[in-house]
């Protein structure tokens, strides 16, 4: 079995060793990226460590916006990280290892038991990806793939532990090899693993509220041509989520992406939206966003005044116009 | 304390600012970025004076001068509109009062206000005139009518305002004072 020797001997190690070599370019590029950036706003760095840290803490406003999906993503990331950690099959070769490292146990019922619900939350959100169409249009199909090489070594460890697929020729021989393979290719995907915010196209109404609040100036937007256009630059994005905790039409969500080009383009910011700005009906000048304009005219408030339509600076010219005609 | 209205006469404004330096000093706006590319030393301005064209018949020259400021409209529709709910009325005086912690700095009370009066400071967040509400509390006037040189603020309870424009126009048209 020359295959499974590559596999757990040069593979195993070149996995780890991009893992952490992923790990520390993502680093280097991520401080020297961040201490370039001139956000005019900063909010210092001891805020930007605080929002930061805080992402690990379910305190904050995204777990109060969508509890259950905030709850599940919580488990999901602990069942990640935990068990194939602390499983105790994974000790095992630790030991056996020229390292010889040990450290402490999670029982094995534990494990099946976390396992299983990282699985079921994994089919959930898969799921939920592809039925959902207000976030199967924002997806590509490497968010699927990501969520399927996130879940295979753990479907395939919980086959290996249990044997459940030993009856099946193919698969019950190599279901150990299978599961090495996976695990290889999700440490190497981490590399590419990047967390981006999404603004959903139908609830989003360009206020800008999330540029405002985003700590290091990662996303931005400017007002070109008839647009406003929101761009992202990845490799400064924390993934705190202020601009989840922001948004006031729940709008902003942080996911993961896999994206390989983006590795080595640390600077090159790209366009995630583009909102058009509505104009005023007086001096035909740009002003507010139309999507914000909208909810304000027709949904929420139904404020619909005349002077709606004009820009503030029109709004205040008809102003002093009455002002004239009654002092006169 | 009684509500309280705010009247800005743009019929004895005489366009000194006066009242834009005394907001500035009460509350101590710092000024915008000084230095660079994005220099703003206005800074921040809860009022603005706008002059009207002149209107030229004869030897005659009409020139309101309007100074704008948050008119602490009773129906204000930056209160229904803006989502985090960061401005509210003072329950005792009726003022716009904005909660500073809570603004988000989306821009919708600027896109609703009838008079355009919203300003941002440098973190984008939405400072609107508070009348002064401490200094009213503490039975004083406002920073802006106690400093205007020509008396064209006045901050009252609805009625004396009301009154006050009733009279002012019944002496503009007359042509005297109306006893």
């Amino acid at each position: 079995m020359a295959f499974i020797s590559f596999i757990e001997g040069p593979l195993l190690w070149f996995s780890f060793l991009f893992f952490a070599a992923g790990i520390v370019t993502r680093f280097i590029f991520f401080s020297f990226v961040i201490i370039k950036s001139s956000k005019p706003r900063n909010p210092g760095w001891s805020n930007t460590l605080v929002s930061f840290l805080r992402l690990f803490l379910p305190f904050h406003m995204a777990v109060i916006k969508k509890p259950v999906y905030a709850a599940l993503r919580y488990l999901f990331h602990i069942c990640l990280f935990v068990v194939p950690i602390w499983l105790a099959g994974h000790i095992a070769l630790w030991e056996e290892s020229r390292f010889d490292w040990t450290w402490g146990t999670l029982s094995d019922e534990w494990a099946d038991w976390m396992t299983l619900l990282f699985l079921f939350i994994a089919a959930y959100l898969f799921i939920r990806r592809v039925i959902l169409s207000g976030i199967r249009t924002e997806s590509k199909k490497e968010d699927l793939l990501l969520i399927i090489i996130t879940a295979l070594p753990f479907l395939t460890g919980y086959f290996y532990a249990h044997g459940t697929l030993d009856s099946i020729a193919f698969l019950g021989d190599n279901i150990g090899t299978i599961h090495i393979l996976s695990g290889e290719l999700m440490l190497i995907m981490v590399a590419f693993l990047f967390c981006r915010t999404r603004l959903n196209r139908e609830m989003c109404t360009g206020c800008a509220a999330c540029e405002l609040s985003c700590p290091t100036g990662t996303l931005e937007f400017r007002d070109e041509g008839r647009n406003r256009i929101f761009s992202y630059l990845l490799y400064q994005c924390i993934s705190c989520g202020a601009c989840v905790n922001t948004c006031p039409e729940k709008a902003a969500e942080l996911r993961h992406e896999i994206d390989i080009l983006r590795l080595f383009r640390p600077t090159s910011r790209e366009t995630i939206r583009s909102v058009e700005l509505k104009e005023c009906e007086q001096c035909n000048g740009l002003y507010a966003p139309g999507p914000l304009m909208r909810k304000i005219e027709n949904v929420g408030l139904k404020i619909t005044d005349d002077y709606i339509q004009f820009c503030p600076k029109c709004r205040r010219s008809n102003y002093l116009e009455r002002i004239r005609v009654s002092t006169r | 304390m009684t509500r309280k209205s705010v009247f800005r006469d743009p019929a004895q404004c005489m366009n000194c600012k006066t009242c834009i330096i005394a907001c500035k000093l009460k509350h101590m706006f710092p000024p915008h970025n000084t230095t660079g590319a994005a220099a703003d030393p206005k800074g921040v301005n809860l009022i603005q004076v706008y002059h009207v064209d002149p209107e030229i018949s004869g030897d005659n020259v009409h020139q309101p001068f309007v100074s704008i400021a948050c008119m602490h409209c009773e129906d204000a529709p930056c209160i229904k509109v803006c989502p985090s709910s960061a401005i509210l009325k003072d329950s005792e005086t009726h003022i716009t009062l904005v909660d500073q912690e809570r603004c988000i700095g989306c821009k919708a009370c600027l896109w609703v206000c009838p008079y355009g009066a919203p300003s941002f400071n440098e973190d984008g967040k939405l400072v609107l005139c508070d009348l002064c509400i401490d200094r009213l509390r503490e039975g004083k006037k406002t920073a802006c009518e106690a400093a205007c040189p020509a008396s064209a603020i006045y901050v009252a309870s609805p009625e004396e305002i009301s009154e006050l424009r009733a009279r002012k126009a019944v002496e503009r048209i007359a042509g005297g004072k109306m006893e």
